[in-house]
């Protein structure tokens, strides 16, 4: 031990109940050293005695009861997160804010319209416009309106922005302060039977224009330090240590508040941003890319790109193969000409760069595995680790195709839980519904993958992640393509090593192996011994960064969010 | 020939016209864009899409004025920050005579009109879809982009066939039976480069009625100009009429002498129309100039309150 850089400072030992370390060396252990931020031995209680025996060591036994895994890695999320909690949120099911406090379960439109009142109670300030989010109208058997808002305000602009942030409600101020009441050319305000306007709006011209009515309150904003600390503790509430945001136009001030906050001694996450490929010219675009690749630091990492194909499933925009959306929606759209995301997708794989796909349809899943094979053809590159986000559709012969040519996956397992059932009946259909986000199909064809949140779409939680994966439980209790099914170890390889890979940092994270950082997820049992149902409940204390204790927000004693009502026998769809 | 009417080139008081071209890639947006620029005698704001590369033309577009605003692509939440509601706010901050807006290549026409219909500050003049002639049948067949394309023709007032000297008779054929399937009762010009007669398009600069009038114009022969001059008229009478002028008028301009009421200023696009009061007509009586594409209109009649002949 003389030279080696080992012996240069202090050494703290963790000791757990149990360390899951998703290292197939040594799978299990209950002692890890950590020195300088990083793991310098892992073992059991012999081996902690000879560290003790050679290093300064303290022995740290608060966690003693406690399972050590690595700290959880969301490959797919978003740090609007960290802003959109300064607005009121409206979910029907409950969730947890970056402060620990359970938030939503409104199970109806009183209980919403209520809510708002509330809120709207604790203004002082007569003209401050009442902004909201996270409202989803597919649970509700009635359709909210501007009446329902104006009994909440008829002077102050209200907005409630909608989970899909496809479509808005507004009360009549919003209206007529929008030039919105009387355009009858205008298809994005939405009208009931008899032509009257309902305040949902859709379409960016309506959209746009309430969000100027409310002004600062909706502003869309380069994302800031506020926002990436708050974003972080929402991390450490959920076990997460590493952590991207998946598209950044990555200017100048982002790039600077990045920069500055991974720099902050009790910053609790490695941030991985991705450049929005959409948001610049491809020449100016790829020139970032290759800029920002040579800045970061151990808490922050560049080099990603981020490509937009298609839009949403749920939103109807997702892009479909034959024979489309089962309720006979037309076909989604595209952000971009395919013609363009081709010229696009081969020049940023020829400059050498990383990419992050966005694909939700199977159109756009099979697109992007067309142009990347033609890419991978004209220029060969080994370990290019290109990823299709989403690829909720993709089917046994995409995943084929995938695995040929080196793809990943990286599956919106949340989306079974939340929205499943509107994809039973109406978007997908029973066939194409219950092979959706097919991790079963992946680990199968041997195409590498993980399982994402996309928050703030879903919560950041990895284990509820997981549990999705798991056990694919709707919200009404259905099983949706048992088949598909992860078993447990899966699903913790996939938020932890496997989502790591996805970001090309599993030399350094998502194990816990010498070498790697101290990144823990500090739980209260250890999730591949509960029961497959009970995933979601295991409870995380907090975590380690760089050897450093984030304790969580989240009282212990609070039940598990969301509200998941488990029937006795779930049906198999 | 009759000569120009007196109509002062100024547009309707604070409203700024906004136009919008659609269309897929490949279609001549650009190229018509800067027609339209390389036209002009006011001072036109360009929100262009930006995506450079394939969009060679786009670096034609540029210019020193600050008034070309590019727009970039994306989802709900770029959209919202870079799209087209900011940039509008940015080029009105201009004072524009105009503003041109050409729609992405995935984009509906129809619903960046909107923007203009919603803003206080604008009209929405004309929303002009263009298609390739020689590519638009292919497109319609593939999988990948043919639904986006059929829908760019909704809520169209004017489309555009461009590059007609390159499809031969078979596709121009084909592309013209798509187009009547697409866009029925539309108005369909052919183009070549995208050479339309600018004062089609020309919102504020009222070029339409300095030029020479009851000629047909040397295009094709498809579009016809017409002049209406004749005694005051009724407003209910009037306004019925301005609601049920058919769809080939493209555009209407010029003075009406409203009875009991005096003189207005009546700009009327693809069926959009609206009466200025005012008093700076030097002539009494009504006047007025249009293009259109059928050949016999009888705009005085119908203005008067003639029906429609059947089959139009
Ligand atoms: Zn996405
Ligand atoms: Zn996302």
């Amino acid at each position: 031990m003389t030279s080696s850089p080992a012996t240069s400072s202090a050494v703290t030992i963790f000791k757990a109940a149990r360390i899951r370390t998703m290292n197939p060396n040594r799978a299990l252990a209950t002692h890890v050293a950590v020195r300088d931020g990083r793991i310098l031995a892992v073992g059991d209680a012999t081996d902690c005695a000879a560290w003790q025996a050679t290093w300064d060591c303290t022995l740290d036994e608060r966690f003693a009861q406690r399972t050590l895994m690595p700290g959880f890695v969301e490959a797919h999320g978003h740090t609007m997160e960290g802003s959109l909690w300064n607005n009121l949120f409206l979910g029907y099911f409950e969730r947890t804010a970056p402060n620990g406090h359970v938030e939503g379960g409104l199970k109806s439109i009183e209980a919403v319209v209520e809510k708002l009142k509330e809120e709207e109670a604790k203004l002082t300030d007569p003209d401050q416009a009442l902004v909201a989010w996270g409202f989803d109208p597919i649970y509700y058997s009635e359709r909210m309106t501007r009446r329902h808002l104006d009994a909440v305000s008829a002077t102050r602009p209200i907005v409630i922005m909608h989970a899909s942030l496809h479509l808005l409600n507004v009360n009549t101020p919003v209206m007529e302060r929008g030039n919105m009441l009387g355009q009858s050319n205008v298809e994005g305000i939405l009208r009931d039977a008899e032509g009257v306007e309902t305040g949902e709006l859709q379409e960016m011209a309506a959209m746009n224009m309430a969000a100027r009515v409310v002004g600062e309150a909706m502003a869309v904003r380069d994302v800031d330090a506020d926002t990436l600390r708050t974003y972080g503790r929402a991390a450490v509430n959920a076990g997460v240590t590493t952590t991207t945001d998946l598209h950044q136009r990555l200017n100048d001030d982002s790039l600077a508040a990045f920069l500055s906050v991974t720099r902050e001694a009790d910053f609790p996450i490695r941030i991985v941003p991705a450049l929005g490929a959409i948001q610049w010219a491809l020449d100016e675009g790829i020139a970032r890319a290759r800029e920002l690749k040579t800045q970061g630091n151990d808490r922050l990492y560049m080099g990603l790109v981020k490509i937009m194909t298609d839009g949403s499933i749920q939103g109807f925009t997702g892009r479909l193969k034959w024979p489309g959306y089962h309720n006979g929606a037309p076909n989604g759209l595209w952000n971009v000409p395919p013609a363009q995301l081709k010229a696009m997708i081969l020049a940023y794989h020829e400059a050498g760069m990383q990419m992050h796909c966005h694909v939700n349809g199977d159109q756009a899943s099979e697109f992007v595995i067309d142009v990347m094979e033609e890419a991978l053809t004209k220029a060969p590159r080994p370990d290019h680790r290109h990823v299709l986000q989403h690829c909720q559709m993709a089917d046994r012969a995409q995943f084929r195709r995938m695995k040929a040519l080196g793809l990943s996956a990286n599956l919106f397992a949340n989306h079974i839980f939340y929205w499943g059932e509107q994809h039973y009946a109406l978007t997908m259909g029973p066939d194409k519904a219950r092979r959706m986000d097919a991790c079963g199909t992946a680990l199968a064809e041997g195409v590498q993958f993980s399982v994402h949140c996309d928050v703030p779409v879903t919560p950041l939680n990895p284990l509820f992640t997981a549990w999705c994966a798991v056990n694919r439980l709707t919200s009404e209790g259905r099983i949706m393509g048992p088949e598909e099914c992860l078993p447990v170890e899966e699903a913790l390889k996939a938020i932890t090593i496997g989502a790591a890979y996805q970001l090309k940092l599993d030399h350094l994270v998502g194990s816990i192996e010498v070498g790697k950082f101290a990144d823990f997820a500090v739980l209260d049992s250890d999730p591949a011994e509960v029961e497959p149902m009970k995933l979601r409940e295991v409870r995380v204390l907090g975590t380690i960064s760089a050897g450093q204790w984030y304790q969580s927000a989240i009282p212990l004693d609070q039940a598990p969010v969301p509200d998941v009502t488990i029937p006795d026998a779930p049906v198999p769809a | 020939m009759t000569p120009p009417l007196n109509v002062a080139a100024r547009p309707a008081p604070g409203l700024i016209p906004v136009t919008v071209i659609g269309g897929f890639l490949g279609s001549g947006k650009t190229t018509l864009v800067n027609r339209i620029l390389a036209a002009a005698t006011t001072r036109i704001a360009v929100l262009v899409n930006d995506f450079g590369d394939i969009n060679v033309d786009a670096a034609l577009i540029r210019s020193d004025d600050g008034l070309t605003l590019e727009l970039s692509g994306g989802c709900i939440c770029c959209s919202m920050a870079e799209g087209i509601g900011p940039a509008l706010v940015a080029a009105m901050e201009k004072g524009p005579d105009e503003i041109l807006i050409e729609a992405s290549g995935v984009g509906e026409p129809r619903r960046v009109a909107e923007f203009a219909l919603l803003e206080r500050g604008l009209k929405l003049d004309m929303v002009v879809t263009m298609a390739n002639a020689v590519e638009l049948a292919a497109q319609l067949d593939d999988p990948l982009i043919g639904d986006t394309v059929a829908r760019q023709f909704d809520g169209a007032d004017l489309v555009v066939l461009n590059h007609v000297d390159a499809a031969g008779d078979a596709r121009l054929a084909e592309a013209r039976a798509a187009l009547r399937r697409l866009a029925p009762g539309k108005t369909v010009a052919e183009t070549t480069r995208a050479a339309l007669p600018m004062e089609l398009l020309a919102g504020s600069t009222l070029s339409l009625l300095s030029a020479p009038q009851g000629d047909p114009m040397a295009h094709d022969h498809v579009f016809h100009r017409y002049r209406v001059d004749t005694a005051p008229l009724p407003r209910p009478a009037l306004e019925a009429a301005l609601d049920a002028l058919p769809a080939d008028l493209l555009r209407l301009k010029g003075w009406v002498d409203i009875t009991g009421e005096g003189p207005a200023l009546l700009q009327w696009v693809a069926g959009r129309w609206e009466l200025i009061p005012g008093s700076d007509a030097q002539e009494s009586g009504t006047h007025l100039v249009g293009i259109g594409t059928q050949p016999d209109l009888d705009l005085t009649g119908l203005l008067s309150g003639k029906p429609l002949k059947t089959g139009q």
